[in-house]
């Protein structure tokens, strides 16, 4: 028992002194960057080799990647309570209504006139501030698979109107493929179709657009009934793949990369996705289409690989040193070729792959920023996502889901 | 061979390849490249190894193993121990205010650990704990004190008060007669402790995620998690690191599983 005791003390002893001992300090100013993406995309890579380049060329600076996966946004937020951020982290969307408070205003860095008018209504507040480095922007519509459009007869040019995009569903069901695939469980992909419904009832006609009711609070339940109305109808006509609500959405990217889906609720960057399935697919995109005839197309326009600066970090001046070299032309250009997505500072150009042709022929189509991120109070994308799923389910008419986002709506906007 | 022992045969082979399919299908699918898209039932053709060079190089989980190791011995010494140690005077000693301590310790078993999430990242940061071994173990440890205490408390109440008597009579102090008498009897406990808390820590995500946030001290878990992100997943890579995350308790749990079932009977029997 004795030897038992003493092996017992000697092994946590040599612990403490090893933890002890391990917790030295180097003299080298370290910078942590917080990304909020997989350890294997592309642009988690491309942001290891420029931060392995900045450390070459500054022997005294150390950058550490943390790569935050999927429970980043919890992660933030629990940091964000703490008040104990990284020094520099990806905003994913987020840079102006959730973090804004945290970072450090961009607008005298040297890069700062700069920034593409693609990005700069999305990521800039009304006091004319904005908080991040753009490296990227994702411009998006809805992601299609032109092999299966093809076979299916469908030209991606006739479709304008939301009643065009369904007549295209229908051929496409027809000619024995999925229409539209989504992959419910993972919840976000649901919203992402409500994005697109969304935009088309309430946005796209200019004439008759809701943007400023919402902005100022007012909610307009009887078009949001019809903007649920286009997830009920393709629902009701079997749009959606039949495991809509069980498939995860790797495994619609997988169905979608396997030619047998059309479209996906997803963003561009399912095409980058796709093509790690299948390097041989043909994809590309189309603009959201109006919900009627006097509406024009759009495409939404969002953050992708954007970096704030934690505007307490005890590192600021060295986070934006190396933020600095981050907005230079070469670097941002091939952050945006990674993620097949144009630059997000006008110095620079990336090579977009194979949705050049796509991004060239909507050169003309008006952007927006992402819908809920732009005229909705912080916190709705949720209901989105949870009505959208109800209605799928069928455990909610459109009528109540419209009810309850008004519900969610008025809440959210008085806090 | 009997006909009863034929149907108990049959059942444990059932049972045993129910909890086999997990295992199956990580192996098919971290075999796999991506551009396979055969079910995840069926065997790869050709064997790729990509995803577990992936799970070595980009997530590190060799050195993920390490740290996990590390931090799981350490803890799982401390709980025991201290486990122990604090239940020893709570079992002997009925008195009011040790009935309350065993309630508290009780009572703090109750609270959701993520429910003081936030309080918990706050110190953490303030005393320079967080990313650090003494800062994760010292976290695991108090949140896996109460259930040792509460098991030792339990044991060592059902062990006859005239054990310490008779070596007091003999001139032993009271932490010779706990070191020398009762922690030799605590073996079966103390097999169960270390199983329970020693599974949980090697598995524990929810406290390592926001304790442990650099990528030069990690888990298994954080090593598995790092290949979902939001957008995008890469379930071969996860597969792969999550089977040579496995190895280790597996061997573990093979070699002294004799011991384990052992101490699992003697103290369901106490």
């Amino acid at each position: 028992m004795k030897k038992v005791l003493i092996a017992v003390a000697a092994v946590v002893v040599v612990a403490i002194l090893y933890f002890a001992l391990a917790g030295g300090k180097s003299n080298k100013t370290e910078l942590t960057l917080f990304l909020s993406m997989q350890a294997t995309e592309p642009s988690t890579l491309t942001f290891e080799a420029l931060a392995d380049e900045y450390m070459k060329a500054n022997p005294d600076v150390s950058v550490e990647i943390i790569v935050g996966g999927g429970d980043s946004e919890s992660m933030l937020k629990t940091k964000m309570a703490a008040n104990d951020l990284p020094d520099m982290w990806s905003t994913h969307g987020w840079s102006l209504m959730r973090y804004s408070e945290y970072l450090e205003p961009m607008n005298s860095q040297p890069w700062a006139k700069d920034v593409s008018p693609l990005i700069k209504p999305a990521i800039t507040g009304k006091d004319g501030r904005f908080f991040v480095l753009p490296m990227d922007v994702e411009v998006t519509g809805i992601p299609c698979n032109m092999t299966v459009l093809e076979k299916s007869g469908v030209d991606i040019d006739d479709i304008k109107t939301m009643d065009d995009f369904f007549a295209a569903c229908e051929k496409i069901k027809q000619a024995g493929f999925i229409p539209i695939v989504l992959g419910g469980k993972d919840i976000w992909p649901i919203g992402q179709y409500m994005l697109w419904a969304a935009f088309a009832e309430l946005v796209a006609d200019t004439n008759d657009s809701e943007t400023d009711n919402l902005v100022a609070g007012r909610f307009p339940l009887e078009k949001w009934v019809d903007v649920v109305g286009w997830m009920h109808r393709a629902k009701e006509l079997g749009y959606f793949n039949v495991d809509v609500v069980t498939s995860s959405y790797n495994d619609s990217v997988q169905t979608y990369a396997q030619d047998k889906a059309a479209f996906i609720a997803s963003s561009n960057y399912a095409v980058g996705e796709g093509l790690t399935y299948n390097p041989n697919g043909k994809f590309g995109f189309i603009p959201i289409p109006a919900a009627t005839e006097s509406g024009d197309v759009i495409l939404m326009t969002g953050e992708r690989s954007a970096i704030g600066v934690w505007k307490d970090s005890p590192r600021k001046a060295e986070a934006l040193k190396f933020i600095n070299f981050l907005a230079q032309p070469k670097n941002t250009a091939r952050m945006a070729t990674a993620g097949s997505n144009p630059t997000g500072l006008t110095n620079s150009s990336s090579d977009t792959g194979m949705l050049k042709p796509f991004y060239e022929k909507y050169a003309s189509v008006k952007t927006y920023p992402i819908f809920d991120r732009a005229y909705l109070p912080s916190g709705m994308w949720d209901t989105l996502c949870t009505t959208g799923a109800a209605v799928l389910t069928g455990s909610m008419t459109p009528e109540q889901a419209a009810e309850k986002t008004k519900g969610d709506f008025k809440k959210l906007y008085q806090q | 061979m009997k006909k009863s022992n034929l149907i108990r045969n049959i059942v444990a082979v059932v049972v045993a390849a129910v909890h086999f399919i997990p295992f199956y299908i990580a192996i098919t699918v971290a075999l796999k490249p991506r551009t396979d898209f055969s079910s995840r039932w069926a065997l790869p053709t050709e064997v790729n190894l990509d995803n577990f060079a992936y799970a070595i190089n980009r997530a590190r989980i060799l050195d993920a193993m390490r740290d996990s190791a590390i931090i799981t011995v350490v803890s799982v010494l401390l709980v025991a121990l201290l486990g122990a140690m604090a239940a020893y005077p709570l079992a002997r000693m009925k008195n009011r205010f040790n009935a309350v301590i065993l309630k508290v310790v009780l009572g703090v078993m109750m609270i959701p650990p993520l429910s003081m999430l936030v309080p918990l990242v706050t110190l953490m940061s303030d005393i320079n704990g967080i990313s650090t071994y003494w800062g994760i173990i010292c976290v695991l440890v108090t949140f896996q004190l109460p259930l040792s205490i509460f098991m030792y408390t339990n044991f060592i109440e059902a062990i006859p008060r005239e054990l310490d008597e008779a070596a007091e009579i003999d001139g032993c102090s009271k932490f010779m007669i706990f070191y020398r008498i009762i922690l030799p009897l605590l073996k079966p406990v103390t097999a169960t402790v270390v199983i329970l808390t020693g599974v949980f820590i090697w598995n524990d995500y929810q406290f390592s995620l926001y304790i442990l946030q650099s990528p030069r001290l990690r888990v298994v878990t954080l090593a598995v998690s790092s290949f979902f992100g939001q957008s995008s997943s890469n379930l071969g890579a996860a597969a792969a690191c999550a089977l040579i995350a496995v190895v280790p308790v597996i061997v573990v749990y093979i070699a002294l599983q004799k011991y384990f079932v052992r101490g699992m009977i003697d103290s369901a029997g106490k």
